[in-house]
């Protein structure tokens, strides 16, 4: 199977996870499944899209910074106790994009919005097209992206060697969803050459 | 009594005497015969230990103390062994000084056999001998005498525990009893070589949780519960001991099936390796071991409805923090008790009494309410373990220092392995425990005397939280690192591949928890120091001595400042400044480079100097 490879690019992102103790929302340091196969669907509006991809540090390349926000509630005319936002600048990193016939026709360059604060003028990214990759032949390493345990053949994931497990949402209609077991950036496996990065020994 | 006691099948090794005792003269069997415990179980383990001794094992308990000998021994993997010295030579300290502890007079050799016709145990026979065995090492010829005798014979012990309780290492009397030497011999090769197997397994312990209140950081509470509970069920198991790791020795795949049932159940998950080889075949390291399994362990459902944990995310959350909390922990009256089950707790405050409403103060403070796991909720509902950190936070406190040591047991493999010029045995890692152990205390202990025991928080032996006036009181804790590996490891201080490290966060108080722990956990580096996560310092362990007594001088403040300052907008700049020999702070920078540079690169000195500088 072959995947079409993105760079994108984004001035201010914020792929938040959950908040934690109502005052800290993290930023996630790699482009999960759910959050850059979403905002795909979106925009192209098919359902047949896998896609997942990561950051690419360097040259000062996505760089963490810091906005409280306070968000308010609209029904009782009240702010709520200020939260404070983690989000990356300056987002550099890599897409790739099962090829199929509803993702063959995407534009070589195109913009998607993604992750949080969308009306305050974050999330808005631009895809631009690199080059098909094939994902055999799988090698040994360490997975840079976050995907579903059920979408694992999709990506070629021909085994988990030492899994980081976590969960991802995943709706189910537009009001609901459930977390579905996932694998997490920094698992050993044999996947695509471009999913993974070199095992580190100290 | 009358039980062999393993441990003591080398006492005659704390004498000038001959170890086998078949090899005595008839004058020397003669003197001491009277008091030998001869009717002691014991006796027969110290006399029938070897396979080359006159007596050899005959029975299978001696059988088995043989194995264990063996398999606590150093003399099998350590290179050419060369003349006798009686100092005890640690890979890690160097040669101490020379001295011959052994029991040379006839009445204290009398009065060491007089105390064993008491049939002691372990521990009596510590109280009266341990400081010789201590300073004895296990073999006296240069090169092997790298271990103690102390550390041999615990592990004998050991070893002879986990051979004779397993049904895999099964021996009946008509095996061993009435055969000649030979006959035993080739059963010990067959039992060692072959039949016999043991696992060695690493588990290291990890966490899903993303703790953010101090009460949060009780899942550190949780591990050392966990820990004790592994301990205390596996006594003679555990080689090696750290926080959060854990190298043991086990006769069945199911003990490794155990440990993991039981970090599960306490919400931990695990990483694996180990390896089931025969005796012979035995490594302290499984991942050196040929046929190592590595596995992550965990126990978690496919998938999991709304609402998820916010703590673990990985577990429904069923509990409503502080709602059931005060429900269950804090006692009402029964009508406000009433008021808070049948509303949101925001929307009840002012309805309150106005005693229950002082009761539960600080839990109204709690910025917005939480959505929690049963096992996340229990952890929090237990309340803050850690007191000093919760004062500092009352006291507002602004900078603290995250301080995490770190032993990789890849590296301590790889250095011992270098520094003895053979594989390692098992008794010299367990001789490290003890000085590791010993390290740990020095270190916490100094640590307290430097900062004062208010302004540290221990939240595991290897993790702590200090209370700062400044960022640049974070080279005080180097300072004691460097201090305590002086004393206990200062040959690592000239490794380039010391299997010790530490990593310092220096952050405001308010820095979430979960990233201090992520950056510790991602920290590379043999010495690492982190300033909010955004600037950090990086050091091999070799500029330790260098980097302390750098951080000691004075520098001119100014001349810091301004090279922060421009390093700010163009690290190419401030590097051009920092080598610039016409500049006015040239003086400053060239004080800075000769104890810093080419050990620090100029990310990590320009970091120093903000720390320095603060």
């Amino acid at each position: 199977m072959r995947f079409i490879e993105f760079d994108i690019y984004s001035d201010a992102l914020c792929m938040g996870e959950r908040t934690k103790g109502g005052l800290f929302r993290p930023c996630c340091r790699t482009i999960r499944y759910s959050q850059i196969s979403g905002a795909l669907r979106k925009k192209f509006g098919v359902s047949e899209i896998h896609s997942a991809g990561y950051l690419v540090n360097g040259n000062g390349n996505n760089k963490t910074d810091y906005l409280i926000y306070s968000p308010r509630e609209r029904a009782r005319e009240a702010s709520k106790l200020p939260l404070r936002m983690e989000f990356l600048t300056n987002v550099k990193g890599k897409v790739y994009v099962l090829e199929n016939d509803s993702t063959t026709v995407f534009p070589p360059q195109f913009e998607v919005f993604m992750g949080a604060f969308i009306s305050r003028g974050f999330g808005l990214c631009r895809l631009k097209r690199v080059k098909l990759v094939d994902s055999d032949p799988p090698k040994q390493g360490i997975l840079r992206t976050r995907l579903p345990m059920n979408n694992l053949e999709t990506f070629n994931i021909r085994k988990i060697l030492k899994p980081v497990y976590g969960y991802l949402f995943e709706p189910t209609s537009p009001t609901s969803g459930v977390y579905v077991l996932s694998l997490f950036e920094g698992s050993e496996v044999i996947a695509p050459e471009f999913l993974i990065s070199p095992i580190e020994r100290r | 009594m009358n039980q062999l006691v393993p441990e003591l099948h080398d006492v005659l090794k704390l004498t000038t005497r001959q170890h086998d005792i078949s090899k005595w003269s008839e004058q020397e069997y003669k003197d001491f015969k009277e008091f030998l415990p001869v009717k002691t179980e014991t006796w027969k383990g110290i006399t029938q230990h070897h396979l080359d001794f006159g007596l050899y094992p005959t029975e299978p308990d001696t059988f088995y103390l043989c194995v264990a000998d063996s398999l606590a021994s150093t003399l099998t993997r350590i290179g050419e062994a060369g003349s006798i010295e009686y100092r005890l030579n640690r890979l890690w300290r160097g040669p101490e000084e020379e001295k011959d502890v052994r029991l040379k007079e006839r009445e204290d050799i009398i009065r060491l056999f007089r105390f064993l016709q008491t049939d002691p145990d372990w521990q009596d026979f510590c109280r009266e001998y341990e400081a010789l065995l201590r300073n004895r090492p296990e073999d006296l010829r240069r090169g092997m005498n790298i271990t103690s005798l102390y550390t041999h014979c615990k592990l004998t012990g050991q070893f002879h525990r986990i051979l004779k309780s397993s049904q895999a290492f099964t021996l009946s009397p008509a095996e061993i009893e009435g055969k000649t030497q030979e006959q035993v011999k080739t059963l010990y090769r067959i039992k060692y070589a072959e039949k016999w197997q043991l696992i060695v397994s690493r588990c290291k312990f990890r966490f899903l949780q993303k703790p953010y209140r101090v009460r949060d950081l009780n899942i550190f509470g949780a591990l050392q519960d966990l820990m004790n509970q592994i301990s205390t069920f596996y006594p003679d198991n555990i080689l090696l001991q750290t926080s959060d790791e854990l190298l043991l020795i086990l006769p069945e795949e199911s003990h490794v099936s155990n440990i993991s049932e039981m970090a599960h159940n306490a919400g931990f998950w695990i990483e694996v390796v180990s390896s089931r080889r025969a005796l012979s075949e035995l490594k302290p390291n499984p991942q050196s071991m040929s046929g190592a399994k590595s596995e992550n362990l965990y126990n978690l459902p496919p998938e999991i409805f709304p609402p998820i944990c916010e703590i673990c995310q990985s577990a429904k959350a069923t509990r409503h923090w502080p709602q059931d909390y005060i429900l269950s922990h804090v006692g009402l009256c029964s009508s406000c008790q009433q008021l808070v089950s049948l509303n949101p707790l925001g929307s009840v405050v002012e309805s309150l009494c106005e005693a229950d409403r002082a009761q539960l103060e600080d839990i109204l403070k709690e910025p917005a309410p939480e959505e929690l796991c049963e096992k996340c909720f229990a952890l929090r509902a237990e309340g803050t373990k850690l007191k000093n950190l919760d004062t500092w936070n009352r006291e507002g406190a602004r900078k603290v220092a995250w301080v995490k040591l770190t032993l990789d047991f890849d590296r301590l493999q790889r250095t011992m392995e270098s520094l003895s010029g053979g594989e390692i045995s098992f008794s010299v890692i367990a001789e490290f425990q003890e000085d590791y152990s010993n390290f740990l205390k020095e270190f916490t202990s100094r640590i307290h005397k430097e900062f004062g025991r208010r302004d540290v928080e221990n939240i595991l032996s290897e993790f702590f939280c200090i209370r700062l006036g400044s960022f640049g009181e974070a080279f005080k804790v180097l300072e004691v690192y460097y201090e305590a590996m002086s004393r206990f490891f200062p040959v690592f201080l000239k490794e380039n591949d010391s299997p010790l490290t530490i990593a310092i966060v220096c952050a405001g108080i308010k820095f979430p928890f979960f990233e201090v722990w992520r950056i510790l956990e991602e920290a590379k580096g043999d010495i690492f120091i982190s300033l909010q996560g955004m600037r950090t310092v990086r050091a091999p362990t070799t500029a330790l001595e260098l980097l302390t007594k750098a951080a000691s001088l004075g520098y001119k403040k100014s001349a810091l400042h301004k090279l922060t300052r421009i390093e700010e907008t163009s690290k190419k700049l401030a590097e051009l400044t920092f080598q610039n020999r016409d500049d006015k702070d040239h003086a400053t920078y060239s004080r800075l480079a000769r104890n810093l540079y080419p050990n620090l690169d100029f990310s990590s000195i320009f970091t120093f100097a903000l720390l320095v500088e603060d």
